[in-house]
């Protein structure tokens, strides 16, 4: 039985710790309305160095590495989603980092090739980065055939070196276990630089071998772009087709579908309609998710 | 210094950190992965397995050590200082028996701690085994019931050993506190002994490079022993490496634990 | 052979941080000790006591000097099957039963597990553990761990064993059933070298003692030869005594003293009583009790540890 004196204390204290921790929740709440912590420009990077990095986590380096990489797949997310700056700051830090503390990190090099270098709305358009980065996994990994791939897969899509593709799945092809198209891949590249049927196979045999969500995803938009082009040439015959027959550019859809070389308006891969410009060409729409498309040729 | 008496002292050790410790840790572990796991896949972008992996070991690692830091430097000292050790040192039991199976007990209970988190873990590893479509399970380097994985996991008991004894001799005459910090400090040289080996290409001093390099062969190396990424990459074990690296570090539990004994055989308890 | 003996034993501490001197804790202890005894190892606090009993045990080590039990040098691990010992305060692993930790030290001397488990009990039984046995130590109060010391000091049916302050923590109940279980343990053919500051159940207990002060022996040897048999006075309770009775009484006596119920007790001088006696009978005084008072444990006590400071401060 407790002494009344003391329960009537103990209520009092209660109410006491009641009433102040309401206070701090109340003032962190106003605080954060009246007087916010001013935000950085750029979202910060805690660790400079990826080697500091590498000896301050001793024994959980591994786990580091891991944590950098969802960072990295967080602030991809966030920065294509926010669809303002496009300039996705720390993607190549952050890859870096996770690629330092785990040299054996490939899926991260790999990732980095093929969002590093993709230009805006898309990445950064970084593929100098990219190349560093799958270099970087080279020189820990030199009989990974993946790195040489996506090295020349660089070359080849963005930056139009057919010469260092070629060089760079050649180089691919010899390693242990390498598939035999890249064999193929090497000398197609040689003999007819950037064909787009050779690209086509490129993302085909990547969307195969992909066991990544995000791999396969990027094949299929791949694949979609070159799908694109070639309704863009199927459509600029049919134009050219529209124009022999009536003597008049056509100025819509409407016009070649009733010359009947059309069932309906053609839409994009994406869903998105074609565009008819005044002089005749096709081009994707502006707001098409397949912008920009890549400059390829077909060869004949 | 009878086997029949160490024995009788470590099963007395396990048994106390049964009754204590033990449960506790097992449940952390169990939670730690099974949330993290849960909260992951979305961020992981297809890697869940490489990082299941990488935090189960990390894990086991981080409890591992806060066991064997924690009971470690309690052994002895917790003994004195609750006076249990009149008692037991007035039984026909030598002070080197005494010691040895106070050892003996938290390796054994260091070893049954990791088995139990093992088991979790590979529990862990099926379920994502069972929950994972084909096309992605076909892509990894290495498989999720990897055996594999008992290479890390076994040295990381050699690890815990060490660290054991470390926590061992310094329980034998300073405070547990102190004995704490020192032990860590030993465990974080362990791990930075690397950069010891490399010491030049940071420094000019002809001296500091000899010192450093002395520095090198004495401390022991937990680096080399290190195999997690090996084993979630799928990449080979440096075997020779890794098998004199563990005869080394053996070397220098069998002499803190002589040490520990030294101490020990000399102590005044008033 | 003796059952315990020490010849010149010394222990210094170094006491102080940065200077540090030398404390004599013990000096120049020699003892010997007869088997099948009770031996009293008495003195005030702090006067190294326990730091005798802890080199015999040698949980310390002797800055000079040696020590045998049973005639073996006291680092003699073999030597301890046969020895028992109970800590002052004693404190075991409080996360273990009664019956647990017994059965823990009863493995460590080597009794075959068909035979422990009856020992246990028994020894439990002989302490006056019951149904607590089962409980943890945690729960245990000052006196039940006290008669758990008792057990695991007994457990192994030693020849000889060394209690520190048996009595601290024990009611008088208690303390009657440690008394008592000494004396059988003497029967038993058990030596009993106990330390103590009770001087009241060394008289009751011992046939020798020693007594130590300020790391120094006073005085050893057999209790009867200590106390003597000289008689040194008589004390005599008489009532219903006559106002001249009370006046016999007054000139006679050393000292005199009321008693409720109107008695008086007197200090009558050692040569013969029977005399006083008769003439307070003849003035017609009641003899309710005459007891011969002689040399107490207490005087040699005091005196010698009186003598010891003296010669202490004297400086020799």
């Amino acid at each position: 039985m407790a002494v009344p004196s003391a329960r009537a204390s103990d209520r009092g204290v209660t109410a006491t710790l009641v009433v102040l921790l309401t206070m701090a929740v109340t003032l962190q709440a106003a605080r954060e309305r009246l007087a916010p912590p001013r935000e950085a420009e750029v979202p910060a990077l805690w660790l400079q160095s990826p080697e500091a990095a590498r000896r301050i986590m001793l024994s959980f380096s591994d786990l580091a590495a891991d944590v950098y990489w969802m960072r990295a797949v967080v602030h991809y997310g966030s920065e294509r989603r926010s669809q303002g700056t496009g300039r996705f700051p720390l993607l190549y830090p952050l890859l870096d980092m996770a690629t330092t503390l785990d040299p054996w990190f490939d899926v991260a090099a790999r990732m980095g090739a093929i969002f590093l270098s993709e230009g805006y709305p898309g990445g950064p358009g970084r593929p100098d980065r990219a190349i560093q980065l799958l270099e970087k996994g080279l020189s820990h990994d030199p009989a990974r055939w993946q790195y040489r791939h996506d090295i020349g897969f660089v070359n080849y899509w963005w930056l139009k070196n057919y010469a260092e593709a070629a060089r760079q799945f050649e180089l691919g092809s010899r390693m242990p276990d390498a598939p035999e198209w890249l064999r193929t891949m090497a000398a197609v590249t040689l003999a007819r630089g950037g064909d787009r049927d050779a690209a086509r196979k490129l993302w085909t045999e990547m969307l195969e071998a992909a066991d990544v969500d995000w791999m396969r995803r990027a094949a299929v938009y791949g694949l979609q772009q070159l799908r694109a082009l070639d309704d863009i040439d199927g459509l600029r015959a049919r134009v050219g087709r529209v124009t022999e027959l009536t003597g008049a550019l056509p100025r819509t859809w409407e016009a070649v579908i009733a010359a009947g070389l059309l069932t309906s308006a053609p839409l994009d891969p994406s869903g998105a309609p074609y565009a008819l410009a005044a002089d005749g060409t096709v081009t994707l729409d502006p707001t098409s998710a397949l912008n920009p498309l890549p400059m390829l040729e077909t060869h004949r | 210094m009878r086997l029949n008496a160490i024995g009788k002292v470590a099963r007395a050790v396990f048994k106390e950190s049964v009754r204590d410790r033990v449960p506790y840790s097992l449940v952390l572990f169990s939670v730690v992965l099974m949330g993290a796991s849960f909260l992951m896949s979305r961020l992981t972008a297809g890697q869940d397995l490489k990082v299941t992996k990488d935090l189960g070991l990390a894990t086991m690692n981080a409890i591992g050590l806060l066991i064997a830091i924690f009971i470690g430097t309690g052994l002895v000292s917790k003994e004195v200082e609750r006076r249990s050790i009149y008692s037991i040192l007035a039984k026909p039991l030598s002070r080197s028996s005494f010691v040895v199976g106070k050892y003996a007990g938290l390796v054994l209970t260091l070893a049954v701690n990791l088995a139990l988190m093992t088991i979790a873990f590979y529990v862990m590893m099926l379920y994502m085994t069972w929950t994972t479509d084909d096309w992605i399970t076909q892509g990894w380097r290495a498989p999720a019931l990897d055996p594999g994985l008992l290479v890390p996991i076994a040295l990381l008991g050699v690890q815990l050993m060490l660290a054991t004894a470390v926590a061992l001799f310094f329980s034998t005459f300073s405070s547990p506190l102190l004995a704490m910090l020192f032990t860590l400090g030993v465990w974080v040289a362990g791990h930075f002994s690397g950069d010891l080996r490399n010491f030049q290409t940071a420094v000019d001093s002809p001296a500091a490079i000899a010192l450093a390099r002395g520095l090198y062969y004495i401390v022991p190396n937990l680096s080399v022993i290190d195999v997690k990424n090996e084993i979630v990459h799928g990449k080979a074990v440096p075997w020779p490496s890794v098998g004199i690296g563990v005869a080394a570090l053996l070397a220098y539990v069998g002499a803190l634990v002589a040490a520990a004994t030294l101490v020990f055989n000399r102590r005044d308890f008033k | 052979m003796l059952a315990i003996e020490t010849e010149g034993l010394t222990k210094d501490y170094l006491v102080g941080f940065w200077r540090p001197r030398p404390y004599r804790a013990l000096d120049h202890l020699s003892l010997a000790v007869e088997p099948g005894e009770v031996y009293g190892f008495l003195g005030p606090n702090g006067a190294g006591k326990s730091t005798a009993i802890k080199l015999l045990m040698q949980l310390i080590f002797p800055t000079s000097g040696t020590a045998r039990i049973l005639g073996r040098p006291v680092g003699d691990v073999e030597m301890r099957r046969r020895i028992g010992f109970l800590p002052e305060n004693p404190a075991f692993y409080d996360y273990l039963t009664a019956e647990e930790l017994l059965n823990y030290f009863a493995s460590l001397f080597d009794i075959p597990a068909s035979v422990r488990a009856a020992r246990v009990a028994r020894v439990l039984d002989e302490v006056g553990i019951g149904a607590e046995r089962r409980m943890r130590l945690r729960s245990y109060s000052k006196g039940m761990v006290q008669r758990v010391g008792i057990a695991q000091a007994i457990i192994n049916e030693p020849e000889i064993v060394f209690f520190d302050e048996p009595m601290s923590g024990l009611d008088p109940l208690g303390r009657r059933d440690v008394r008592q279980l000494m004396l059988r343990l003497r029967d038993r053919g058990c030596t009993v070298f106990f330390s103590s500051h009770i001087l009241s159940d060394a008289e009751a207990l011992c046939s020798q003692v020693a007594i130590i002060a300020q790391g120094r022996l006073a005085t050893s040897g057999r209790l009867s030869d200590i106390l003597g048999t000289e008689v040194l006075g008589w004390e005599l309770v008489v009532d219903r005594v006559s106002p001249d009775g009370l006046a016999l009484l007054r000139a006679k006596a050393r000292a005199l003293t009321e008693l409720p119920d109107g008695r008086y007790a007197a200090d009558l001088p050692p040569h013969q009583p029977e005399a006083a006696l008769q003439e307070l009978a003849a003035a017609g005084a009641h003899v309710v009790s005459l007891n011969p008072l002689r040399k107490t444990l207490e005087d040699v006590f005091v005196t010698h540890v009186v003598q010891t400071a003296v010669r202490e401060t004297a400086g020799l």
